[in-house]
């Protein structure tokens, strides 16, 4: 991995306007491996628009994002999506078992190559953020709001994405499962060398994140 | 009375007839339901139109000229992608031009092997055979693909999270939204599907009746309709393929991200 400043991940002048009612984003930034950026913000300054321009679901209207130093035309979507890889707010899980939802991202085409040693990774980082070896038998539809979100938290974890971009990843939880789950974020990507970028509307989450940088996103509204 | 083994209805018999819009008349006048008006000009459209098509199709089944038959034959098809897609109004773009392409393959696929290799008149476009057995066939390819897109959308529109978290990790398009094309085109067949195992016990098919009582003999009109049958069959599944097949990408924008018409819901 690069490590010349700026050179691993950041985004250039990103501009997106919304259509309703004349705010808008607009932001640079960048992250180093072992770095975690925290975006924060009041609602409706664009923190969640800003991740989902990140991983190229929202196209901006105008800007641009560098990874390795190479510009994001440069890379097919799906092959950025799997490398910069985000966590929505409202964690989506799959019908089936919840061991199904872990094999999901592995069973696509263009995975199909990838090594697949996810079971021991899915085992460690359950037993991490407190959740049942147990769940894995478990049908994805009983499992509560604050399990689904440390779900599909592991299982973007166990996709080994260069960047994870996190959209309030502590909304669902407890206090106790909160700090924990911080915790497990904050050691992937110092034991990995890996960068992370999240949103949080709080303050307090931000103490479980060594060596962050803050991203202050104010409300931008044009006159 | 009875020649050719079918009993024709003269122009008094016909006027005879009227007794019955008469009934359907006093009752709309007895529970005031208002719809005096409506019958009328039913009646009279309904014998106006069925009149035309009488002297129009006798006029192309004498001409029995293949360019007149496959013009009248894109034509209806043209008609039918028209209302296929008419009521389908919050897709990200306008998919009547490819259902008039789903429907016309559909259908000449199907119907040219039905025509062509099964019942083989002689010559084998013979207009008689050709109209009707094409007619069928895009009626109910017609609904299956207003089926099918309607559940598309709706499927994709209700899953946009799942669609997004799929395309999160690397899936194309097509891997993004696949169980929900599946449901459409399950949608879409399933009325052909159903029909095949009640037929006869619960309905006799317009057709077959049609043949029955132009005094063809019932054991060779269920092959027909035997025939009739699977054929819809296959051109549904066919028009149900084709039209998710050549839509569900309009969905996504060239970022192979959904397109923000179906996000912006």
């Amino acid at each position: 991995m690069q490590t010349n400043s700026g050179q691993f991940f950041r985004f250039e002048k990103i501009y997106r306007c919304f259509e309703t009612d004349g705010k808008y984003l607009k932001e640079s930034g960048q992250v180093e491996p072992g770095q975690i950026m925290a975006v924060t913000g009041p609602s409706g300054s664009g923190k969640s628009t800003l991740l989902k321009i990140l991983t190229r679901l929202l196209k901006p209207t105008s800007g641009e994002v560098f990874w390795h130093d190479r510009s994001w035309q440069t890379y097919s979507p799906n092959e950025w999506r799997r490398g910069i890889q985000l966590v929505t707010q409202k964690p989506v899980v799959f019908p089936g078992l919840i061991k199904d939802n872990f094999a999901l991202p592995f069973s696509l085409k263009k995975q199909k190559g990838d090594e697949e040693p996810y079971i021991e990774q899915v085992l460690y980082y359950m037993d991490k953020v407190g959740l049942s070896r147990l769940m894995l038998t478990q049908e994805a539809k009983t499992i509560s709001g604050g399990e689904a979100a440390r779900v599909a938290l592991i299982r973007a974890l166990i996709i080994e994405p260069e960047i994870l971009l996190l959209d309030e990843p502590t909304a669902f939880l407890d206090n106790e499962t909160r700090i924990i789950t911080l915790k497990t974020i904050n050691e992937w990507v110092k034991e990995k060398n890996r960068a992370a970028i999240i949103v949080s509307h709080q303050e307090e989450d931000l103490r479980y994140l060594d060596g962050q940088t803050i991203l202050h996103l104010p409300v931008r509204k044009a006159v | 009375m009875l020649e050719n083994g079918y009993i024709p209805i003269s122009n008094g018999q016909m006027i005879l007839s009227l007794i019955l819009v008469l009934i359907t008349g006093l009752v709309s006048m007895f529970l005031k339901l208002g719809l005096l008006k409506s019958l009328a000009w039913g009646t009279v459209r309904a014998f106006v139109q069925l009149m035309l098509i009488g002297y129009l199709l006798t006029f192309i089944f004498q001409l029995n000229n293949p360019a007149v038959i496959i013009a009248i034959i894109l034509l209806m098809s043209f008609i039918a992608s028209r209302e296929a897609t008419r009521r389908i109004t919050r897709t990200p773009f306008n998919p009547t031009f490819l259902s008039f392409i789903t429907l016309t393959a559909s259908t000449f696929l199907v119907g040219i092997i039905v025509v062509a290799i099964i019942i083989s008149p002689e010559p084998w476009y013979e207009a008689r055979i050709m109209i009707p057995i094409f007619g069928m066939i895009l009626g109910n390819s017609m609904n299956a693909v207003a089926l099918a897109l309607d559940r598309m959308y709706s499927e994709v529109y209700a899953h946009v999270d799942e669609v997004e978290q799929m395309l999160c990790f690397g899936a194309t398009p097509w891997e993004a939204s696949r169980a929900y094309i599946r449901r459409a085109v399950q949608a879409g067949m399933t009325p052909t599907i159903n029909s095949l195992m009640v037929v006869g016990l619960v309905s006799l098919p317009g057709m077959m009746t049609g043949q029955i009582l132009a005094g063809m003999d019932p054991r060779e009109a269920v092959r027909y309709q035997f025939v009739v049958m699977i054929m819809i069959a296959a051109a549904v599944a066919i028009a149900c393929l084709l039209i998710v097949g050549l839509t569900y990408k309009k969905m996504f924008n060239d970022e192979m991200a959904l397109a923000e018409s179906i996000t912006n819901k």
